[in-house]
């Protein structure tokens, strides 16, 4: 049974870390345990969106059947992830490169003692199920749509 | 007959259009964006995919060859750093104690012999294996494209025979008729 005493300050203490207060504060901590973004859909962006209904439409040309014109549309949503997965995988090595010294000795980070290539090369391949996925979607609904044109 | 869809365009905007399906090429710094432009140019003008579904494909080849050669560029990089920060007083990895270790493991008179190579191969053997595991996934990517073109090419033969099996059959039917 903890003592009054000591459940008065453990309610004073906890007051005192409730997380962030301002706007700003939490705006930054609801980002906290974001890392690259590559777990939501693209089409959470607006932009891509319209890409992607762009390149579905442009996939299945003049034909008005619906159920080719939703697998086109996974599709060009997966090209869309697999763009993104490359495209992120390159960005992470070039700022691997740049905050670790792989281009300057003098940046290496000498506290985790850990090569700078090794830690770009554990990040390209926790980067590679994001694309496995992707590339596996996009097979899938291209064999659909290839068979329901049969 | 299967349904085909058709990318109509010159020949000139191929590298236009490139960018604009694909977005700039995914190149490092360190890379020419250019020549991959110009290889994925090439191969398209060699393939000529008819639809964007086969420009995918073609695009997907390109992006893991030029993976491919990058990963294997990293090696051959890996081990010439690792001889040359043999002899580097001011190397960077390992440190501290782990120096000293290493610099006893090779003679400076034989970082550049065989043994200064060898040296360097087992000093980098765990970043040298984690490439491998990388390739080898790159080159199975790369095959499963090749896969699927090849399945869907050899698809479109078997659908051109049916479809051309039913014409025979349809003339050969009308005419006995």
């Amino acid at each position: 049974m903890v003592s009054k005493r000591k459940l008065a300050a453990n309610r004073r203490n906890a007051a005192h870390s409730t997380g962030p207060n301002t706007a700003k504060g939490k705006a930054r901590a609801s980002r906290n345990a974001y890392k690259h973004g590559l777990a939501l859909s693209v089409l959470n962006d607006p932009a891509i969106s319209k890409e992607v209904e762009r390149l579905a439409r442009s996939i299945v040309g003049k034909r008005s059947d619906h159920y080719e014109l939703a697998q086109a549309r996974i599709v060009a949503e997966a090209e869309f992830d697999l763009l993104r997965v490359r495209s992120t995988s390159v960005n992470m090595i070039d700022a691997t490169a740049a905050a670790n010294g792989l281009n300057n000795p003098a940046l290496a980070d000498k506290e985790q003692g850990q090569h700078p290539l090794l830690r770009a090369l554990i990040q390209l391949e926790m980067l590679e199920r994001y694309e496995r996925r992707a590339f596996s979607r996009r097979r899938r609904a291209i064999r659909q749509m290839y068979d329901s044109n049969i | 007959m299967a349904k085909r869809i058709q990318l109509r365009q010159s020949a000139s905007s191929i590298t236009d259009d490139i960018v604009s399906l694909f977005g700039t090429p995914p190149v490092l710094s360190t890379e020419d964006p250019k020549t991959y432009l110009a290889l994925l140019r090439k191969l398209t003008e060699v393939i000529k995919p008819k639809t964007i579904i086969e420009r995918m494909w073609v695009n997907d080849v390109v992006y893991h060859s030029w993976h491919i050669a990058r990963l294997r560029r990293f090696k051959v990089l890996l081990i010439e750093e690792e001889r040359s920060s043999l002899a580097d007083e001011t190397m960077r990895f390992p440190f501290g104690s782990a120096i000293e270790a290493r610099r006893k493991s090779c003679p400076a008179e034989e970082i550049d012999t065989d043994r200064g190579l060898a040296v360097a191969f087992q000093n980098s053997i765990y970043v040298y294996e984690k490439i491998d595991r990388l390739l080898e996934s790159a080159e199975r990517r790369r095959n499963a494209v090749l896969r699927e073109i090849h399945q869907y090419r050899e698809g479109l033969a078997h659908l051109l025979e049916e479809a051309s099996n039913k014409i025979v059959e349809g003339e050969y039917t009308k005419t006995a008729a």
